[in-house]
């Protein structure tokens, strides 16, 4: 395995095969596009969900630390401040690295719709002759 | 137990959370990687042999492209030359075999 595919695999869009799209292949099946796009909007919206997730979590707790310091009574000690600012870090780094993923989507998308449709055909082909 | 302590320890156990969540997503996408070249699963033309086994191993090498990931085959420009060009000998193959014309969908490969 090589660097590059390891990075491939961790900022790549989904985490689809193309086997997943198999069942859309056959030709009897109307509308395969609509239905791929159908797959990659819902993966679109739950990413989405878990980038606001991560970000709002990464504000509050920013927000927990600013309220720790100005509140009346024992400060917090530096340890703490430190464990909270990492895990804000921690949090919008997954948000961020979730965002990357979200940008590559497109391209995974395009590439899987051109891959389904040649494949589509070759089955219908296939299909024709009576080797379905 | 006071503000600070409860916000540390909460946020800490949140964040050591999504960084599980995160690492056993990464180490499930590195097992999808597919490494290597594809194999030829028949032989390179249909020449002599009877419609139905050539049809068969279109069909075998057409499931046999599908093990790879969506990104991989997006993304890493090797695994898309060499899916693209087997995708390309299957369509001459085919049109050869039905007189079918393929579509005009993999010229940028």
């Amino acid at each position: 395995m090589t660097l590059q595919q390891v990075f491939i695999a961790v900022v790549g869009g989904s985490r689809f095969e193309l086997s997943d799209f198999d069942p859309l292949m056959h030709p009897l099946v109307d509308d395969a596009d609509v239905h791929l796009q159908k797959a990659y909007d819902w993966h679109f919206e739950r990413t989405m969900t878990a980038i606001r997730l991560v970000f709002g979590a990464a504000g509050a707790v920013v927000l927990a630390l600013v309220t720790a310091v100005l509140k009346q009574g024992s400060d917090p000690t530096g340890g703490q401040i430190a464990a909270l600012i990492a895990s804000a870090g921690l949090f919008a780094g997954i948000g961020l690295l979730l965002s990357v993923r979200l940008r590559n989507l497109h391209r995974e998308y395009v590439a899987t719709l051109s891959y389904l449709e040649r494949q589509r055909w070759m089955r219908q082909v296939l299909w024709n002759l009576g080797f379905g | 137990m006071d503000f600070a302590e409860v916000t540390t320890v909460t946020a800490l156990l949140a964040s050591a959370l999504g960084l599980l969540a995160v690492l056993r997503d990464v180490l499930s996408r590195l097992t999808q990687v597919r490494i290597g070249k594809l194999e030829l699963v028949g032989e390179p033309r249909g020449i002599g042999r009877s419609p139905e086994e050539v049809a068969i191993e279109i069909q075998r090498e057409l499931a046999a492209l599908s093990m790879f990931s969506t990104s991989q085959y997006a993304l890493d420009p090797t695994t898309r030359a060499q899916i693209d060009a087997r995708l390309r000998d299957l369509e001459r193959r085919l049109a050869g075999f039905s007189d079918a014309t393929p579509p005009d969908l993999g010229a940028s490969g």
